[in-house]
């Protein structure tokens, strides 16, 4: 067998392997690929009085709720669509910054998180 | 349809860049019949390394701005000087110097041979694939650090300063960050190939494309070795040793069975493919590179290989000190053995190596290099005066040396236990008169030394660094003692006849007792799952801080639970300690005089020492993971918590 066909097959098992690895890595670096997740943060962070928040959707829900509160007390309440690989920005109207902690808390059936100032 | 095209485009960055330029200068050179096909390719890759290396400080000292055109340009203007320079010391009458060459007949393989080859890297190829599908992603720590390098040399288009900030204990007991101080971990050489690619083509630092070169180097180390093995034993031969049996392509597809599928995803082999180790696993692709030419050019008397192992010599300096510095003591120990071997003769030796390093060529090429060396750039590890680290009597428990059960577990015990006897074979059958067997004896002897009894040599480097480079010539010689067991046995002018059978149970035995421990040691590495959700979650939180901070916002993250916690800041490119970090718990333990600041943010931040921290350094954002760090964040009304993701929590400092 000469090198030369030795240095092809390699050259073309190789470029098998790396088909199939950076398939596997884009597979994998795909946030909705296979995952169920999402997240929750404040849109404009560093504006003390927004409360414009943002859900990024990658898992299978798509309805879900939030709820505004300040210590205790629930100042507002409601459900949106999030659509799956989106993200979704939610623009309650602002408040004057509070003593209390000010919490967004954003819910689904099964799940819920908080964050808060 | 998106893998096929990063692969296109994977390929054809690495064919313009790391295999055509050194396939040109092989051919303007060298005369096709020096080198056999294989043995083209793997060296095109290694030169090429280095002139793309070159080149690019080169650019950059220069303050030339590094981007695909300076890149490509350079890439002609190098060939075109080279091709004067072949042109002007007529390169036929040059390359006619030595002795003839042998026949490619020599190392032609038969069908079952070729067979073997293919069916032993196919397996080897498909075993290391098995293992990077769980760790493809970037998500390793060393890959993240040598990334950041890399990609700040991408988007910057200029040479990186290797230097880092740290924390210190200022003028009144005040915390504070300094200006950015010189590391010596990195080396330059490290970094450029990866963003050479990254220039070329824009594939992502944040994909395969990392791994995969890594990949390649390591299968290329893996072929180096192989036809180190090919040109080495076909000059070791001894009447006891059948001549149908003990032949270089036997040896070779030994080595390549013992380096390939067997112990193919332990250190150094696959799992520093993943965890990013970039310098040693160049560095194991150069050393038996620059062994191969080196033991070529003293064996064929050739000038012109002893210039390209110079050249090769230096590209290593360029990419590796460990790498270096193992290099450097094997070739030293040669010289020393060979020299012993031939002390009859030894005016007549040291005439031979005056006349082939004083030729044209290798002087050429030393007066590059020196010249490059000390007016364009010195390697990092020597302006930071790195190497007096290295070297003194070990202290710490883990630079003292390995016993002989830990480097058999380290390089795997079949491996060891056949190699020893190799080494041993060697010696009985005085090989080392010969080049072959100096420079296989001394691979193994130096390191072996290194790996044990470190204090000899006044070595401070970790064990279990140096135990890696360990396996290289352990399986050269497993492979070396396997074939020669076998043809000792079938050998005809021996007295004794072995029947057919006992041979063939020997022969299952040995595979048995290799396969089984080289098996399990790939079994042993393989991982359990894939750390891809974790990873989005970090790179899906960077990207949010990442725009919405300001550049004087400092920001903390943990490094003990965060996956891929050290790529967040390719994000960023502040600085290559930007975010700061809580290290791993064990270091602060050990090293009490450590800034502790970094532990107090996230551990205890409402204490009074976690609160002076924050308000010293100034920080503002803290990334964390919230199954194990959270509670003390809740807690405190000093923190609103702005980002939520399973794995990962960022709490903002009130002011």
């Amino acid at each position: 067998m000469t090198q030369r066909s030795l240095l092809i097959s390699f050259l073309l098992l190789f470029i098998v392997s790396t088909i199939f690895l950076f398939w596997r890595s884009d597979r994998e670096l795909d946030p909705d690929q296979g995952k169920n997740w999402w997240t929750l943060s404040f849109a404009l962070p560093k504006q003390v009085e927004s409360l414009s928040f943002n859900l990024e959707n990658h898992s299978r829900e798509t309805t879900f709720s939030y709820e505004i509160s300040v210590g205790k007390e629930i100042i507002s309440k409601e459900t949106f669509i999030a659509k799956r690989g989106e993200i979704t920005t939610i623009s309650p109207p602002s408040i004057k910054e509070q003593s209390e902690r000010v919490k967004i808390t954003v819910s689904t059936e099964t799940e819920k998180k908080e964050i808060y100032r | 349809m998106h893998a096929i095209l990063s692969t296109f485009l994977f390929f054809l960055a690495t064919g313009i860049l790391f295999f055509l330029p050194g396939w040109i200068i092989l051919r303007l050179f060298f005369r096709e019949n020096h080198f056999l096909l294989l043995e083209s390719f793997i060296f095109s890759f290694g030169i090429s390394i280095g002139l793309i290396d070159f080149l690019m400080i080169a650019l950059g000292k220069w303050n030339l701005h590094l981007d695909i055109f300076s890149i490509g340009l350079g890439i002609f203007f190098c060939l075109g000087i080279l091709s004067l320079i072949a042109w002007f010391n007529n390169r036929k009458k040059e390359n006619m110097a030595g002795e003839p060459i042998e026949e490619k007949e020599t190392f032609a393989f038969n069908n079952r041979q070729g067979f073997l080859f293919l069916l032993l890297l196919g397996l080897t190829l498909f075993i290391k694939v098995i293992y990077l599908t769980n760790a493809i992603l970037p998500t390793s720590t060393d890959l993240g650090h040598h990334m950041y390098w890399a990609k700040l040399i991408a988007t910057t288009g200029t040479l990186p300063f290797y230097a880092k900030q740290e924390i210190i204990t200022g003028a009144n007991g005040v915390y504070q960050l300094t200006d950015p101080q010189p590391i010596a971990d990195f080396i330059i050489g490290e970094h450029l190939p990866f963003a050479a690619i990254n220039m070329f083509v824009s594939l992502d630092f944040f994909s395969a494309f990392p791994v995969i070169l890594l990949l390649l180097v390591n299968i290329l180390s893996l072929l180096a070795l192989f036809l180190f093995a090919l040109r080495f034993t076909a000059s070791i031969t001894s009447p006891f040793l059948s001549k149908k049996i003990f032949t270089p392509q036997n040896i070779a597809l030994t080595t390549l069975f013992f380096f390939g599928p067997l112990y193919t995803l332990a250190s150094p082999e696959a799992k520093f493919v993943s965890g990013g180790v970039v310098g040693n696993t160049f560095g194991n692709f150069f050393i038996p590179l620059i062994l191969l030419v080196l033991f070529r050019a003293l064996k064929e008397k050739r000038p012109g290989f002893l210039a390209l192992a110079f050249f090769l010599i230096f590209t290593l300096a360029y990419t590796h000190h460990l790498s270096m510095l193992m290099f450097l003591f094997t070739l030293v120990v040669t010289i020393l053995i060979y020299s012993v071997a031939h002390y009859d003769t030894l005016g007549t030796l040291f005439r031979s190596w005056y006349k082939l390093i004083l030729s044209p060529a290798p002087l050429l090429v030393a007066f590059f290099c020196i010249t490059f060396f000390f007016t364009v750039a010195l390697p990092t590890y020597i302006e930071t005066n790195a190497i007096s680290t290295a070297i003194g009597t070990p202290t710490k428990t883990t630079r003292t040396g390995l016993s002989l059960i830990q480097i058999s577990s380290s390089s795997g015990s079949a491996r060891v236990a056949v190699g020893v006897v190799g080494f041993l074979l060697l010696l009985l059958l005085r090989k080392y008169r010969r080049y072959a067997g100096a420079f296989l004896i001394s691979w193994f002897g130096i390191l072996f030394i290194m790996s044990s009894h470190p204090e000899w040599l006044f070595i401070d480097i970790p064990s279990n660094r140096i135990i890696t480079y360990f396996s290289f010539p352990l399986g050269l010689l497993t492979a070396f003692a396997t074939i020669a067991f076998f043809a000792t046995l079938k050998n005809n002018s021996s007295k004794f006849r072995i029947p057919s059978i006992l041979i063939l149970l020997m022969s299952i035995t040995l595979f048995v007792f290799s396969a089984g421990d080289g098996s399990l040691d790939n079994n042993q590495t393989i991982l359990p799952e894939s750390k891809a959700i974790g990873a989005i979650q970090t790179f899906s939180a960077s990207r949010y801080l990442a725009s919405n901070s300001a550049k004087e916002d400092i920001i903390l993250k943990d490094h003990n639970y965060i996956v891929a916690d050290s790529w967040i800041k390719l994000f960023f490119l502040r600085d290559y300690s930007f975010p700061l970090s809580r290290g791993f718990f064990k270091r602060y333990e050990d090293n009490p005089s450590r800034e502790q600041c970094t532990l107090s943010m996230i551990s205890i931040p409402n204490t009074e020492s976690g609160k002076k921290c924050y308000d010293d350094l100034n920080v503002r954002f803290v990334i964390i993971n919230p199954h194990l760090d959270t509670t003390q964040f809740e807690k405190s009304q000093q923190f609103s918590r702005i980002y939520v993701s399973d794995d990962i929590h960022i709490y903002e400092r009130k002011n």
